[in-house]
């Protein structure tokens, strides 16, 4: 698949969309999130579908959720759709997604987490760049995050990929756990979204080189490693030509269960891959959560600790 | 299709007028797909091991006293207490050293896994398929060995007895009870005049959910591990008629419902013919979420036009729906019957 590089940068007086593909916002009102779209001068169109809910906290049925999407994919008038939470839901709809009316019409596309399907979706689909992103409810939690978001949606994907973070007690940089340079298309998100993806039409792509970004959130240790293999042996792995590995927060309250614990599975598996290794990036379900480029070319210098979008 | 009003019944009663009428029902043609493996005899030789989790060395001599009172010898793996990582018995290699040596040993006809947990799955491209073909063997496990019964029906055509309740607590409970684990028993036999089920003497619940005939391989275990074979050499098979078994424990209704989506998705389902669901748990921490799971249940399988049979077990009979993977199966949901054919 060809690269498309052509998203527009956001501009004053554009439309911007904000979906729930997934997760129901309700209880939470939907107006403080377009207020902060409109503050910064884009004209709002809300889903129908944001406060529905139904089994599952899912924000209404299949059907809502698909025209909901569908509708905003299909105007043209709309250039960015930003998703306002994860949760769960999407997996569910990909199948009956229009690629072609967002093919026709690109647009930019925000949100992380269970979004990741979407990401993953649509780059398999059309080829577009979407935007790893703070979903709505979780934009603004630090200045880091904010800035690193607003500069990706005004088209400055090249001039700062990963800014640095001020010094912090809980964050020590990227650490380079396998040295060694990889180019390829920038793919991932989530674990848990990219596994329930597997053998799916919509799985990760093996038709390019990867390089592949991870995160998440509350998984045993146990269970990340049943993921990793589950995608290896999927054969997910077979073109990743590098990893570049975010937060993965632990799961508390379980016996056994230690940041270290994770750290070690996450670095027993990366080990067997021969391949370049970035990790602890500043991306993730964490309060400072860089934007990525999904779909991008991007070169990766683990040695260096740093990567860089290709034009 | 009529959709059944739920019932409470004793299980034993009907499952085994079921099993009585079994042999007068099958026909010869049906006979092909029969169980091959012959019923293990006195002195036979059943090698312990663990693919995943380790056990305590002070689990092995009660187990071992066990099957030597039955009657047989007892091999044991090497790596069966280690501690590596989230509490692997050993390292993949190690684990799957051990493994394969049984599966290449001619004197071991029945292996027990005795895991608990994850682990299993990065042992699969690595296990000696074509020696199980050479020496078909027995094959016990529960849980995340999922994969593994998947697997050896896939690549050795073998069935497998999946537990659906841990196998050293099997075990233990029949050392407790002066009795045997009802898979033991089966091994006995290895008797078409059993259902799959192990139905003893309990009571549980069986619902027909969807009315309806079907037959087809019996595959199957907890979803989470099926979702988690998508898209692999190991997945459900889509080449053949599939009675699917489904259960799980200790998931949110979400998760399940993400793992329903990815078996749908990704195939699972296109040669699935009828439906058993075992026992699915949400964890405890959220008690509401256990409603959801079923809810999550009947959204899925009401409408799907296939026979669906709901056996909803409480913990302690749970080893009771132990069942030999990878054979013809005959559901009726109507009459809630499960018979090999």
């Amino acid at each position: 698949m060809t690269q498309r590089f052509h998203i527009q940068p956001l501009q004053p007086g554009d439309w911007a969309a904000l979906a729930a593909p997934a997760k129901s916002i309700s209880p939470a009102p939907v107006e403080p999130y377009a207020d902060l779209l409109r503050t910064k001068g884009y004209r709002v169109k809300i889903g129908e579908n944001v406060s529905k809910k139904v089994l599952l906290d899912l924000a209404g049925t299949d059907a809502d959720r698909i025209d909901a999407l569908n509708m905003f994919f299909r105007d043209p008038e709309i250039r960015a759709i930003f998703c306002l939470t994860g949760g769960y839901g999407v997996t569910r709809i990909l199948r009956h997604l229009d690629y072609a009316a967002l093919s026709a019409h690109p647009k930019i596309i925000c949100g992380y987490s269970d979004i990741t399907a979407l990401h993953v979706a649509v780059s398999v689909k059309t080829g577009l760049i979407t935007f790893h992103s703070p979903n709505m409810d979780s934009v603004s939690r630090t200045a880091y995050t904010d800035r690193c978001w607003w500069a990706m949606l005004e088209g400055q994907l090249h001039r700062e990929p990963m800014p640095p973070l001020p010094p912090d007690d809980d964050y020590n940089g990227p650490e380079t756990w396998t040295d060694g340079v990889a180019e390829g298309v920038l793919l991932g998100g989530n674990l848990s979204l990219l596994a329930a993806l597997a053998g799916t039409p919509f799985a990760l792509p093996i038709d390019r080189d990867v390089i592949l970004f991870l995160e998440d959130v509350g998984e045993l240790s146990s269970r990340v490693d049943f993921m990793l293999h589950q995608l290896r042996l999927a054969g997910a792995f077979e073109r990743v030509r590098g990893m570049m590995l975010g937060q993965f927060t632990y799961r508390k309250n379980q016996r056994r269960e230690t940041p270290e614990l994770l750290s070690r599975v996450l670095q027993t598996f990366c080990q067997e891959l021969n391949i370049p290794v970035l990790a602890n990036l500043p991306f993730g379900h964490v309060r400072n959560n860089l934007t990525l480029a999904h779909g991008a070319r991007v070169r990766l210098d683990a040695g260096r600790k740093q990567f860089s979008y290709l034009a | 299709m009529k959709r059944r009003d739920f019932l409470t019944i004793p299980a034993a009663s009907c499952l085994f007028s079921a099993m009585n009428s079994c042999q007068t029902t099958m026909k010869p043609e049906q006979t092909v797909h029969s169980i091959s493996l012959p019923a293990i005899q006195n002195g036979d030789t059943i090698g312990c091991l663990c693919t995943a989790g380790g056990i305590e060395p002070a689990q092995q001599e009660p187990i071992e006293r066990f099957f030597q009172s039955q009657g047989y010898r007892v091999r044991w793996g090497a790596y069966l207490g280690g501690d590596f990582l989230y509490g692997l018995s050993g390292a993949t290699q190690e684990r799957l050293a051990d493994l394969n040596a049984f599966i290449r040993d001619e004197e071991i006809k029945v292996i027990v896994d005795l895991s608990d947990g994850y682990g299993a799955l990065p042992l699969l491209v690595g296990i000696d398929f074509d020696a199980l073909r050479t020496y078909p063997k027995w094959f016990i496990g529960y849980s995340d060995r999922t994969v593994l019964h998947l697997a050896i029906y896939k690549k050795a055509e073998l069935h497998s007895i999946m537990v659906t309740d841990s196998v050293p607590d099997c075990i233990n409970n029949s050392i407790n009870n002066e009795g045997f684990p009802a898979w033991l028993r089966f091994l006995r036999l290895s008797s078409m005049n059993e259902t799959p089920f192990f139905v003893r003497q309990h009571k549980f619940t069986i619902e027909t959910w969807v009315s309806g005939q079907a037959r087809g391989k019996l595959i199957g275990g907890r979803v989470s591990r099926l979702a988690g074979l998508a898209g692999t050499d190991f997945a459900v098979p889509t080449e053949e008629d599939v009675i699917l078994f489904l259960e799980e424990s200790d998931e949110y209704a979400y998760r399940v419902d993400r793992c329903l989506t990815q078996l749908f998705e990704s195939g699972a389902f296109s040669r699935v013919r009828g439906i058993v669901l075992g026992r699915f748990r949400s964890p405890e921490d959220e008690p509401d979420d256990q409603i959801d799971l079923i809810d999550v249940l009947r959204e899925r399988f009401l409408s799907l036009n296939l026979p669906v049979l709901s056996l909803q077990t409480t913990e302690k009979e749970n080893d009771t729906l132990s069942m030999v993977l990878g054979t013809m199966v005959e559901l009726n949901s109507d009459e809630k019957i499960l018979n090999y054919i």
